[in-house]
C-alpha cells in the first residue's frame, strides 16, 4: 500500500520538494545576503539613534525591503497548496476515474487503503511544511529589530505554519470525499481556507486571552517592546475613566508649549500628563504571550484537520 | 449444491428508484452463471454488493458464506472483480498494475500474472493510456485473476470490446475457469454473449429476481407455440405463458411447458436461449421460475 501511495503520488511529491527547496534557496541567500548590513545596523543602532543609524535602516529597506511583501505573501499562499493539489485529488480523482471500484475491490479493506494514504500522505506534507516553517523563521528574524515584531510574523513561521498546511490538506481529502470531484473539491479547499485562515487570524486570535490594558510607559512612547498593540491608545483619567481628545490634547499643549518646539530626549511627558491628571492606555496582548498563541493556533487547526480526516474516513465508509 | 453467492431479500433505493428489491437469489460454485437484465435493472448493484462496494439496504448477501461489509477482509482476499468499464490507473504501466496487484492481495501470483499478459502480448512496460479498449480488458482480467480469486465477478467485461477483443477476452476467460475451476459472474445485456460461455443463467429485472436456472433447462422448459388464434386460457396442459403475440389468425405464445402436454392445435417449435430472455425481459410481471429450478440436488 505504500508502494502505491508512492507511485500514485510521486509527481506530487517531486513538485512539492521543487517548491520547498526553491523556497529555502531564495529565503537563504536572502538571509546570508542580509547579515553584514544586519550587523552594521545593529551595531550603529544600538548605541546612539543617530543619523547612521538611519541611513542603515534606509540602506536595508532600499536593497531588502522589496523582498518582505512577496515573501510574506508566498508564505500566506503556500499552505493553500497541499490541500488543492494533494488532498482534493485523493479520493475525489478515484470517484472520478472508477478506480475507486478497482482498488477497493483488491485484498485490503478501503479503511486500511485511506488510513495508509493519509499517514504517508500526511506526514510527508508536515515535514516539508516543518521545512518551509524554518525558513520564515529564518527569514522573518533576520530583518532589523525596530522594524520586526514578532506578530507580523505570526502566520508564515512555526508550528501554526505548520498546522495550516495540515489543515489545508484534510480540508482537501474531506472535500473530495463529499463531492466526489476534483476540481469543485480544489474550489472548496481554496474557499474554505481563505474563510477560516481570515476568520480565525482577524477575529478568534486577538482574543485568545482577553487583551490587556495598560499605561504606555517610558519617556514619550517606546511601545510596549514585541507586544501586539490593539486600536489606538485611549487617554484617560488616572482612575481609567476616557477623558475627551479635545481635554487631552489641551495638557499636552500645555506640557510642550514651555519648551518652545524643542523636546529633549530625556523629557519625560508622562509625568506631566499625570500632573495634570491625565495618562494613555493602550490595549494589547503582551509579548510573552506569543508562544501561548502559537499553541492556541496550532491547537485549532489540528484539531480541524483531524475532524476533517474523520469525516473523510466516515465518508469513505459510508459509501459501502 | 455448494453456494458461491446467496442473497436474500436484497433491497437498494437511490433517491427514489430501487436498484434493487426484494432480491433472493442463489449462485452455485463452479459455474460460470451469466446476469442478465435491461440497463438499470440492478446488475451493478447486485456485483458491488457481493464485493462489499454497497451495503444492502436491506437483506442480507453472502459470498462463501462471509458478508462482504461485515468481513471485507475474508471476502477481499476470495473475490476477484472487474468493475464496469474496467477502470484502470491509465498513468501506470502495466507492470504497475501488476505491482498493484502484488502489493494488496495476499494470494497474488505473479508468475502467472505476466504469463498470461506475455502470451497476449501485452508489454509490461506499456502504459495503461496506450493500450486498446481489448487489452485494457485484459490486464483488468489479469490483475481480478492474478489475486487467485474463488469467485470471479464482471460487471459488462465485454461493453466497449470489437468483436474480436470479445472472443479473446472469453477466450482467455473459459481457459481459466477450464483449469482452475473458479465461480464466475458474468453480467451483460447482450444474450448472445453469454450463452456461449454460460451454464447458469439469472435474469434481474426491475430490481427483482425473474428467473434463474441452468442454461440448457431453460432451453428446454421453453417452447414456442404457434396456433389458430386463441386466448392463454385454452392452451391445453398445465404450460404457463410467459409472452404471447397475436395476429389476425395465428397466436404465437412461448411457454414454460408444465408436466402435461399441451393441446394437439399446437405447432410446437424449440426456442433460442435469446428468445426466452426476451420472452421474460418483455413481460416483467409475467413469470418467476419456481424455486425448483434453483434448487437442485447437489
Amino acid at each position: 500500500m505504500i508502494w502505491l501511495t508512492w507511485r500514485q503520488h510521486r509527481l506530487e511529491g517531486l513538485g512539492t520538494a521543487v517548491v520547498v527547496a526553491v523556497v529555502v534557496l531564495v529565503v537563504g541567500s536572502l538571509v546570508v545576503a542580509v547579515q553584514p548590513l544586519l550587523e552594521q545596523i545593529r551595531h550603529a543602532c544600538s548605541i546612539v539613534v543617530d543619523d547612521s543609524c538611519g541611513r542603515a535602516l534606509i540602506a536595508f529597506q532600499s536593497r531588502f525591503g522589496m523582498f518582505q511583501q512577496p515573501l510574506y505573501l508566498a508564505f500566506l499562499v503556500l499552505p493553500v497548496l497541499p490541500g488543492f493539489f494533494i488532498g482534493a485529488p485523493l479520493i475525489a480523482r478515484e470517484f472520478e476515474q472508477g478506480t475507486d471500484q478497482m482498488v477497493w475491490s483488491q485484498g485490503i479493506t478501503r479503511r486500511r487503503w485511506l488510513l495508509v494514504k493519509l499517514a504517508v500522505l500526511g506526514s510527508a506534507t508536515a515535514v516539508m511544511a516543518g521545512i518551509l516553517a524554518l525558513a520564515g523563521q529564518e527569514w522573518s528574524t533576520s530583518v532589523p529589530d525596530n522594524s520586526y515584531s514578532q506578530w507580523f510574523a505570526f502566520d508564515v513561521q512555526g508550528p501554526e505554519f505548520v498546522a495550516y498546511v495540515l489543515f489545508s490538506f484534510a480540508l482537501g481529502v474531506a472535500a473530495g470525499a463529499a463531492i466526489g470531484r476534483t476540481v469543485p473539491a480544489m474550489a472548496a479547499v481554496l474557499v474554505g481556507f481563505v474563510v477560516v485562515r481570515t476568520a480565525i487570524g482577524l477575529f478568534a486570535r486577538p482574543n485568545f486571552l482577553p487583551p490587556v490594558e495598560s499605561e504606555l510607559s517610558g519617556p514619550l512612547f517606546s511601545g510596549q517592546g514585541q507586544a501586539w498593540m490593539m486600536g489606538n491608545p485611549r487617554p484617560a483619567d488616572l482612575h481609567g475613566n476616557t477623558v475627551g481628545t479635545d481635554q487631552f490634547d489641551q495638557v499636552t499643549n500645555a506640557c510642550l508649549h514651555p519648551l518652545g518646539g524643542v523636546v529633549p530626549g530625556n523629557f519625560d511627558l508622562q509625568a506631566c500628563w499625570h500632573e495634570h491628571g491625565v495618562k494613555l492606555l493602550q490595549t494589547y496582548q503582551p509579548a510573552e504571550r506569543f508562544p501561548l498563541f502559537q499553541g492556541i493556533e496550532t491547537a485549532i487547526f489540528v484539531i480541524a484537520a483531524i475532524a476533517l480526516l474523520g469525516l473523510a474516513a466516515w465518508l469513505v465508509g459510508r459509501r459501502a | 449444491m455448494s453456494v458461491a453467492l446467496n442473497a436474500t431479500g436484497l433491497g437498494k433505493q437511490y433517491r427514489n428508484r430501487w436498484a434493487l428489491r426484494d432480491c433472493s437469489l442463489r449462485v452455485p460454485s463452479g459455474r460460470i452463471t451469466g446476469l442478465v437484465g435491461p440497463n438499470g435493472a440492478g446488475k451493478t448493484t447486485l456485483l458491488r454488493m457481493a464485493v462489499g462496494l454497497i451495503k444492502p439496504a436491506a437483506g442480507e448477501i453472502s459470498v462463501f458464506g462471509w458478508s462482504p461489509t461485515g468481513q471485507p477482509a475474508l471476502v477481499l482476499a476470495r473475490v476477484g472483480f472487474v468493475p464496469q468499464d474496467r477502470p484502470l490507473y491509465r498513468r501506470f504501466t502495466v507492470g504497475d498494475i501488476l505491482q498493484l496487484g502484488r502489493h494488496l492481495n495476499p494470494r497474488w501470483d505473479q508468475a502467472a500474472a505476466v504469463a498470461r499478459l506475455a502470451r497476449l502480448d501485452i508489454g509490461l512496460n506499456r502504459k495503461i493510456a496506450h493500450l486498446s479498449g481489448g487489452q485494457q480488458a485484459q490486464v483488468s482480467l489479469a490483475l481480478a485473476l492474478g489475486k487467485r480469486p474463488d469467485l470471479l465477478l464482471l460487471d459488462e467485461p465485454l461493453s466497449n470490446l470489437d468483436p474480436l477483443a470479445r472472443r479473446e477476452f472469453m477466450r482467455a476467460l473459459v481457459e481459466v475457469v477450464a483449469a482452475e475451476g473458479l465461480s464466475v459472474i458474468l453480467s451483460s445485456h447482450v444474450v448472445a454473449e453469454l450463452e456461449r460461455v454460460c451454464d447458469h443463467l439469472v435474469i434481474l429485472n426491475g430490481g427483482r429476481v425473474q428467473v434463474v436456472g441452468d442454461i440448457d433447462e431453460l432451453v428446454a422448459l421453453h417452447k414456442l407455440l404457434i396456433g389458430p388464434r386463441l386466448d392463454a386460457a385454452v392452451i391445453g396442459g398445465d404450460a404457463t405463458v410467459v409472452q404471447a403475440t397475436h395476429t389476425e389468425h395465428q397466436s404465437a405464445m412461448l411457454v414454460k411447458v408444465g408436466a402435461h402436454p399441451v393441446g394437439a392445435d399446437w405447432e410446437v417449435h424449440d426456442v433460442s436461449l435469446e428468445e426466452v430472455v426476451l420472452a421474460y425481459l418483455g413481460n416483467p410481471a409475467a413469470a418467476t421460475l419456481p424455486a425448483p429450478v434453483m434448487e437442485k440436488a447437489g
